[in-house]
């Protein structure tokens, strides 16, 4: 919601955009609601909604329905919230907890005439009597739950939305999360204008080739997990157990503030290309810090979530997707802007990263949480034209296989299956994985799928990057319904003739497929989970806790692991030689509810409210690190501690395996053993994806700093508010290397 | 026949699930010992940093590990204090001996301004944990 310094820009931006179409739908906006007179009054209303969509439309959305991370605020769901409970608790909650990252900052008369205008989107009409924060009235004997488009005021939501709202979520809460939102001050963030910022050239670049990107140079991270194979491991070995106690700080860059960072940085041949939020991309030579080029092409986040994971580079040219679902071509010397092409409009965004293969750009697609006539798709693109080659539609269609899996619910209304990592590549077998996220909204009862498979939500897809074409699917879980859903990375791996998949969801289940069929071979549940009463480890075939199957809207079940998951975003690390997959954990329970939607084009979300509490039999411990030998799914070794994990995990050939927390401690460990080797502190919590790299014989590790982010960032800043203090700014990258 | 040997169990109380609107009232940490010698169950506890005094504590059986309770069969006392301790013994059924060992067993602490419950937890079998890694 209202978001102060770097923020004030925008919003005032946005506010005045509002207040411009206000002047012109003024006179179609009226109040049409059914329910009764409430106790506010219309001059609340009108103020209320520029007032929301200066300060709370970033998150819950310009027509109040609720995004990726944060809750619905009309319609049924919102009376289910709160319809049982007096007027005066709603203002309290708004008026202490909102806008995210500036809770209580907005004064009184704000915060009375947005819940003002919720009551009247709601249903209630305005009265003469203003509201106070003190009113007894229960809500819903004013508001019926029937959303008033009128009062929205559809011209509003349009322009917010064109206005380049970053909708494009973790997928993975049911809330604003972390303190990222309040990250907003200073820096860089607030001054440069969009577009490029700074102009230089990248000297003796050369291109990356196809075959580069099948056999990377040791020196080089060209991709989100450096390897088509989704390893995140580095061959290089100057860095070794014996010396990186010797680490020391290289440089270090400040990165814009706001938003979510959650970035990998990529690094070829001595130059690095860094993703920060703002869509702004940033060309540094990777020895020294230096920046070379800046494109700032925007538009900038609303909210404290819809971090770019990554980026691609291919040829001379660096692709990104926005997180307004555009894809780019950038000049990879200049910064340029070489073809953009609109991958998909309204709340559409993308964070997941792209990756190149045969010449396409592919790239998946976030923001499916609300009902849309454009479904939810993975998509490629020429790389030298940005051309549409294919998409493959991730909701399977009426009339297509899989089609029948929705309980004949109309295409529209088939939300979710969001594609928010990037997928691995076999070359040999010419196939591309793919995770996919849950169906939306989460609870089967919410979405009214019930019994019914919901394909292709929470799968492993095996396409052909040529034209698209399913190769084969496996469902993890089907009509996942507690957004435990498995859309991380998918890690190639190879034993003797084996050519294996695993991977691994926020269930903390391991999964080993046969990448070329699709067989289920074997699983591993590695943590703490009480929402399968059965797991049946020859067939890979789960069951839900009765309740969970018999379940009904607005009850609550407990649910361990939280959304927040066992395994999130924070990828593994495949350590080739000791043949282990290094996995980061977390450990958080919730009590969770599905809300009742509406079947609207527009509505939908997530639909649902949580409770958050410790996992049982953790000592509140939210952390977990796990090794597992791959050939044998065994646990090697695993520790606990009390900040979950918030990198990735990244290995290298000597041995070492980097990862940082959300209590900004980067350590080094043993991969053998999973003791410490070394570790520092850095100035905020350590977020993103580390990578290694070498420039001159002369190793280094780089990882992010971020704030930011969906249920990984939301339960420990819920969990550990007592104990863990972070700053309310720090997105940056540290370079560390040996000494000279 | 010779006598069986009494089974002890931890839990660990920890804050019920809370949100934004109950994250400053639903505060504070305990620990609660068992012992079950033939069907009778002795539990000794303490907790420490409620935000208000606590009132009751109840035992209930949940569906699973994780799942609190909704209907309870015994009552404890605790200390009316934010910090203190509870204790006493409660005579177990066979199905609720059971629901012992499956880690089903649920306790829960109210207070003055948590009377939706302030701290939980679930009996487990007295046992080695994950060992503690970082910080």
């Amino acid at each position: 919601m209202a978001i102060k310094g770097k923020y004030l820009g925008l919003s005032i931006g946005a506010l005045a955009l509002a207040t411009a179409a206000f002047a012109v739908a003024q006179a179609q906006i009226s109040t049409t609601g059914t329910a009764a007179v409430g106790p506010f009054t219309q001059a609340q209303v009108d103020a209320g909604r520029a007032a929301y969509q200066a300060n709370c439309a970033g998150c819950h959305g310009p027509a109040l329905q609720g995004g990726p991370n944060s809750t619905a605020l009309a319609g049924p769901g919102f009376l289910a919230a709160w319809g049982g409970r007096s007027s005066a608790d709603y203002y309290r909650y708004v008026s202490t907890q909102m806008p995210y990252g500036n809770a209580g900052g907005l004064d009184p008369a704000t915060y009375a005439s947005i819940v003002s205008y919720i009551y009247a989107v709601n249903g209630s009409k305005p009265g003469t009597t203003a509201l106070t924060a003190d009113n007894a009235t229960r809500v819903n004997t004013f508001t019926d739950g029937k959303i008033v488009d009128a009062v929205i005021g559809a011209q509003v939501a349009q322009n917010q939305s064109a206005a380049g709202r970053g909708p494009s979520g973790d997928g993975d809460g049911a809330a604003p999360a972390g303190r990222g939102a309040a990250a907003g001050r200073g820096g860089r963030g607030a001054g440069p204008a969009f577009g490029l910022t700074v102009s230089g050239m990248v000297k003796n670049y050369t291109d990356v080739t196809a075959e580069m990107l099948k056999h990377p140079s040791d020196n080089d991270w060209l991709m989100f997990r450096r390897n088509y194979q989704g390893w995140s491991y580095s061959p290089l070995t100057q860095i070794t157990p014996k010396n990186v106690k010797n680490l020391q700080l290289k440089w270090s860059w400040a990165m814009n503030e706001g938003g979510a960072s959650q970035v990998t940085p990529i690094v070829h041949n001595g130059i690095m290309f860094l993703s920060n939020t703002s869509n702004t991309i940033q060309a540094l030579d990777a020895k020294t810090g230096e920046l070379i080029w800046e494109n700032r092409v925007g538009p900038a986040p609303t909210s404290a979530y819809g971090g770019t994971r990554s980026i691609a580079i291919y040829h001379d040219k660096v692709y990104f997707a926005s997180t307004n679902a555009i894809m780019y071509a950038l000049d990879a010397r200049t910064g340029k802007i070489v073809w953009q092409t609109q991958i998909a409009g309204g709340t559409h965004g993308t964070t997941g990263g792209v990756m190149v293969i045969n010449g396409k750009v592919l790239s998946g697609l976030m923001g499916c949480d609300n009902y849309s006539t454009e479904h939810c798709f993975i998509s490629a693109y020429d790389a030298e034209t940005g051309a549409r080659d294919w998409k493959f539609f991730t909701t399977a269609l009426n009339g297509t296989p899989g089609g029948d899996t929705w309980n004949g619910l109309d295409d529209n209304f088939k939300g979710g299956v969001d594609t928010w990592i990037a997928g691995t590549y076999d070359p040999e077998l010419n196939t591309t994985y793919w995770g996919t996220a849950q169906a939306k909204p989460w609870f089967r009862a919410s979405r009214r799928t019930f019994g019914g498979d919901a394909l292709y939500s929470v799968s492993t897809l095996a396409l052909n990057p040529d034209d698209g074409k399913l190769k084969w699917y496996f469902q993890h879980v089907p009509g996942e319904s507690l957004d435990l859903d498995e859309v991380f990375e998918r890690v190639l791996i190879d034993h003797g003739n084996s050519k294996e998949v695993l991977t691994i969801g926020k269930s903390g289940i391991l999964w080993k497929l046969d990448r070329v069929t699709g067989k289920f071979i074997s699983l591993l549940p590695t943590i703490f989970q009480n929402v399968y009463s059965k797991i049946d480890a020859k067939t890979g075939a789960l069951q839900y806790r009765q309740e969970i199957i018999d379940q009904k809207t607005n009850q609550w079940f407990s649910s361990c692991p939280s959304p927040e998951g066992g395994h999130n975003w924070q990828a593994t690390s495949y350590n080739q030689p000791t043949d282990l997959l290094i996995i980061p954990e977390s450990q958080s329970c919730v009590m969770i509810t599905g809300r009742d939607v509406e079947l609207r084009l527009g509505g939908g979300g997530t639909a649902n409210s949580q409770k958050f509490f410790f996992m049982p039999g953790t000592d509140r411990n939210m952390g977990r690190l796990m090794a597992v030998n791959t050939r044998t799914m065994k646990k090697v070794w695993d520790w606990q501690q009390q900040s979950p994990f918030l990198t990735a995990m990244l290995t290298t050939k000597s041995g070492i395996g980097f990862i940082g927390d959300f209590n900004r401690v980067f350590r080094a460990i043993d991969v053998k053993t999973g003791k410490t080797l070394w570790q520092t502190r850095l100035g905020n919590t350590a977020q993103g994806y580390p990578v290694a790299f070498s420039i001159d014989g002369k190793q280094y590790i780089a990882v992010p700093s971020g704030l930011g982010g969906g249920s990984p960032e939301q339960k420990p800043t819920q969990l550990l508010q007592n104990v863990v203090h972070r700053p309310a700014t720090g997105q940056q990258l540290y370079v560390f290397g040996l000494p000279d | 026949m010779p006598a069986m040997a009494a089974t002890h169990y931890t839990l660990s109380l920890d804050p019920v699930a809370y949100d934004n609107s109950t994250r400053d009232v639903i505060l504070g940490e305990g620990h609660v010992m068992a012992t079950l010698d033939g069907n009778t169950l002795t539990v000794s506890g303490n907790f420490s940093g409620l935000s208000s005094p606590a009132t009751t504590a109840k035992l209930g059986i949940g569906l699973d590990f994780g799942v609190p309770a909704t209907e309870f069969f015994a009552t404890l006392t605790p200390t009316a204090a934010g910090s203190g301790s509870l204790s006493g013994t409660v005579t177990l059924t066979p199905a609720q001996a059971e629901a012992l060992n499956k880690r089903q067993l649920f306790l829960e602490l109210y207070s003055v301004k948590g009377t939706d419950g302030s701290l939980w937890g679930w009996f487990e079998p007295a046992r080695s944990r994950v060992s503690k890694g970082g910080r």
